[in-house]
């Protein structure tokens, strides 16, 4: 299993890009909030979906798999056992700039 | 020519045999034309595709376009033997038609053909994740130069954008034409023309 560490920014910091013939799998999710004020953490995940008849030019989707919210000082963990499914880019986006709030992701890929 | 085993089937190696059978597959491959193999390589060959929800795509697995699979070949003397495995995907159905518009598995009934538009008819003559996993493909199909394009419609019958990975593992083989009568009868493998399968 890889990790990564990111810091809270409202731009979003990039955790991990799935290749095209996996499926990315977090398994493991700690915030660890030392910022000045509550943080609302969201994980997204952004991928191009194939041409379909439903749409034969699609374009970037982008999809929130999870948003949490951890208070000031405070910090929030989970073992997530592969439940949130990421098939394209995961990117972790964070309400506040904050080089207080450190946000590890555990992720495999199958 | 495409048939799903219970558990993953053998490949062809070299010096057995195939025959074609069950009627003309092209204009060079007739009913009756026998071939040995002579050489075989083996080509593990992936592809991911993203549906949305209650959404579709058509794949050709032809040679024949920019966008077809490359599941064919292009030289006279080489059959694609093709084990198909999914990966991902859970609630994707796929459903083969050849020659295109023309599903490959149905039932007698005259009504009873695949139609994922209809929900009676959705889950009728489809493959899945869990009836060829990509780590012990079940679904074989054979393929020659000019055969009408294999076609898999792709149907995503979840509630959100899902992602199947398609693993094809090609064993390509190099076939020499032999007269029908210099080889055994058990000792060939019978390759049925889509038309005999589908009665």
């Amino acid at each position: 299993m890889a990790s990564v560490v990111v810091e809270s920014a409202t731009a979003g910091k990039t955790a991990f890009t799935t290749p095209t013939n996996k499926i990315g799998k977090i398994t493991f999710l700690e915030i660890d909030n030392q910022h000045t004020a509550d943080i609302t953490i969201t994980i997204r995940d952004t991928f191009t979906p194939t041409a379909t008849a439903g749409n034969t030019s699609p374009t970037a989707v982008n999809k929130d798999r999870k948003v949490i919210t951890v208070k000031t000082g405070e910090s929030y963990t989970e073992k997530v056992d592969g439940y949130i499914e990421i098939i394209g880019t995961c990117t972790i986006i964070g309400s506040d700039d904050a080089s207080a709030c450190k946000i590890t992701i555990g992720y495999e890929f199958e | 020519m495409i048939k799903l085993f219970t558990k993953t089937p053998e490949r062809l190696k070299e010096n057995s045999y195939v025959r074609f059978v069950g009627a003309d597959f092209t204009d060079y491959v007739k009913e009756g034309d026998t071939f040995k193999i002579t050489r075989t390589q083996q080509v593990v060959y992936e592809q991911a595709f993203i549906i949305p929800s209650s959404d579709y795509t058509q794949l050709d697995l032809s040679s024949e376009t920019t966008t077809s699979l490359g599941l064919y070949p292009t030289g006279l003397d080489t059959l694609y033997e093709v084990l198909i495995g999914f990966k991902g995907g859970k609630d994707i159905l796929v459903y083969p038609q050849i020659p295109a518009g023309k599903y490959f598995a149905r039932l007698e009934k005259p009504e009873l053909f695949p139609n994922f538009a209809m929900t009676q008819l959705r889950y009728l003559g489809y493959y899945d994740v869990l009836t060829t996993p990509h780590d012990e493909p079940k679904l074989r199909i054979y393929t020659i130069k000019d055969l009408e394009p294999i076609l898999f419609v792709v149907y995503n019958d979840g509630p959100d954008y899902e992602k199947i990975i398609m693993k094809f593992f090609v064993n390509k083989c190099l076939m020499e034409r032999v007269k029908p009568e210099e080889v055994p009868m058990a000792e060939v493998r019978e390759i049925i023309h889509y038309e005999a399968l589908r009665w």
